[in-house]
């Protein structure tokens, strides 16, 4: 099954480079990263301050937020898949109810055109949107109540608050935020695998995806290692870039 | 206003809301189980039935005997429990000797640091091909071996055990007490909150795993239940009432588990993102 292996330098590499799937994969794994970062970051920080603002009952609503990050995938996209069936499934239900009409992104997973690659992206943001959540409401609890107390006495308003006292105070667990959510994009897969196998017409065919596809579909075990390495460097730089960014931008305490 | 008045404003205004994203947010648990109870007619049906006219709970004895779960499950805990007790003890002896001073131990410690950047599908062919060297494919050996111990594990532990006075170290060495004594004796049962942070997150981690599972296990009888399950799905495609009825009991035993453990777990992740 598995060849002996044999030096062959950087050919492996040099295949990847002239591949059109292999820059395909690349581009579709940036445009999941592109939408599922700030879609992830906003919501997470959004739920966050609203659970802030709350004193009963809190912890409660944190763990309802947080069921589906301690749920398996696998069970996740099974679920999803059925929810964006579109023929019979429940989203396109609610859709038909509220009068949106019937375009190609409405046939979801059987759509090439970005429908399928939308459908794994809400499962990826839902999934993860109680994470930081959870996150976010830690730091914003971190924040000494006397800063914003003081900004309020100094006549600044709700949203100048949050702006100018809030933010930066946050930056740091914002910052923690990004890095991990950057890294679980690209790392992206199991949606994948459950949901669309890359497809249709390899619009969902995301690096991992296509790595894992390489290496125990075909058992291209040196060709997937090399897709392997290119994941890891892009991780590696996008996380090196944001610690660079982050310097100037993040403040501690 | 007063602080009173505000906090009633405030929970008028927010509980609707967060009531209202809480069911949207887990609305697919929902129709999870409500579709588990359909009828096959019932589930094609357009516009769909929001709750089934009768509960077919036959679809879960159909489903249950449509594959091994038993087996799934018992292969779940073993591939779980053996690395979460392990990544603990093994964790514990590692992080110990960290928080010393010794020749090399920044240079080894940040090594240990820099594997927590590889993400882990990088490693997961040379891993494959070591595993089937050994001949471990289908075994148990697969399931467990590559995670006995874990970086970030470590890492956790460490810190935790460097908030622990030194002087408690001293006191106790001076008394006559052994370093392993003094690691089990003092050193863990002060750092029991730790510890179950890194077991919980060991044995989620390891029970929620789909890929490498699915790549070293070939034999029905050595899958896990994240294998038979996405297994399930590909021989039961369009039967959804089934395919959901089982969606709903491989889910159920972790997310009860989870329900005892779930401050612990969740205060885990916050402090995560206040390490500085």
């Amino acid at each position: 099954m598995l060849e002996p292996m044999r030096w062959i330098g950087l050919d492996n590499y040099i295949t990847a480079l002239h591949s059109w799937q292999f820059w395909n994969s690349v581009k579709i794994t940036f445009i999941y990263a592109a939408v599922a970062v700030p879609a992830c970051v906003i919501l997470g920080l959004l739920v966050a301050l609203i659970l802030n603002q709350i004193i009963y009952a809190r912890s409660f609503y944190r763990l309802m937020f947080f069921l589906p990050v301690i749920t398996s995938m696998v069970v996740a996209a099974i679920v999803w898949k059925w929810l964006f069936d579109p023929d019979v499934g429940l989203i396109n239900y609610v859709l038909y109810s509220i009068g949106i009409p019937h375009s190609h992104w409405l046939e979801w997973l059987r759509d090439p055109k970005g429908g399928a690659l939308l459908a794994v992206l809400v499962v990826g943001i839902w999934k993860r949107i109680g994470y930081n959540a959870v996150i976010f409401l830690a730091g914003l609890q971190n924040i000494p109540k006397r800063y914003l107390e003081a900004a309020t006495i100094d006549g600044a308003g709700a949203i100048s608050r949050f702006w100018y006292i809030t933010v930066p105070l946050l930056s740091p667990t914002t910052f923690f935020v990004v890095v991990l959510q950057v890294i679980s994009a690209f790392r992206v897969v199991v949606s994948v695998f459950v949901m669309t196998r890359g497809g249709p017409a390899k619009s969902t065919d995301v690096l991992v995806y296509y790595l894992w596809e390489n290496a125990f579909h075909y058992f291209r075990m040196g060709y997937a290692a090399s897709i392997a390495y290119v994941v890891f460097i892009l991780i590696l730089v996008f996380t090196l870039l944001q610690f660079k960014f982050a310097e100037k931008r993040v403040h501690y305490q | 206003m007063t602080g009173k008045e505000k906090t009633l404003i405030k929970g008028f205004i927010f509980y609707p809301i967060l009531t209202f994203l809480v069911i949207i947010v887990n609305y697919p648990y929902l129709w999870m189980v409500l579709t588990s109870l359909k009828s096959k007619k019932e589930v094609f049906m357009f516009p769909p039935d929001l709750i089934p006219k009768t509960f077919l709970w036959q679809n879960y004895i159909e489903a249950w005997n449509a594959a091994i779960w038993p087996r799934y499950f018992l292969n779940s805990v073993i591939a779980s429990i053996i690395p979460a007790f392990s990544q603990v003890f093994l964790g514990s002896l590692a992080a110990y000797a960290f928080t010393k001073k010794f020749r090399g131990s920044q240079i080894l410690f940040y090594i240990f640091l820099g594997t927590l950047m590889i993400p882990p599908q990088a490693t997961m062919i040379p891993n494959y091909v070591i595993i089937k060297n050994f001949g471990w494919l289908d075994t148990y050996y697969a399931l467990i071996a590559p995670f006995l111990c874990s970086a970030f594990g470590v890492f956790l532990l460490r810190q935790f055990f460097l908030t622990i006075p030194k002087e408690l170290e001293d006191a106790a060495i001076i008394d006559g007490c052994s370093s392993f004594r003094y690691l089990f004796e003092i050193v863990l049962p002060l750092s029991t909150p730790a510890l179950l942070t890194v077991g919980l997150f060991a044995f989620m981690g390891q029970w929620n795993d789909f890929l490498w599972p699915l790549v070293v296990t070939n034999k029905d009888e050595m899958r896990v239940v994240q294998v038979g399950l996405a297994v399930f799905q590909s021989e039961w495609t369009t039967e959804w009432s089934h395919l959901m009825a089982a969606c709903t009991f491989s889910s159920i035993p972790l997310i009860v588990a989870f329900l005892f453990v779930q401050r612990k777990f969740i205060e885990g992740v916050a402090l995560s993102g206040l390490k500085r």
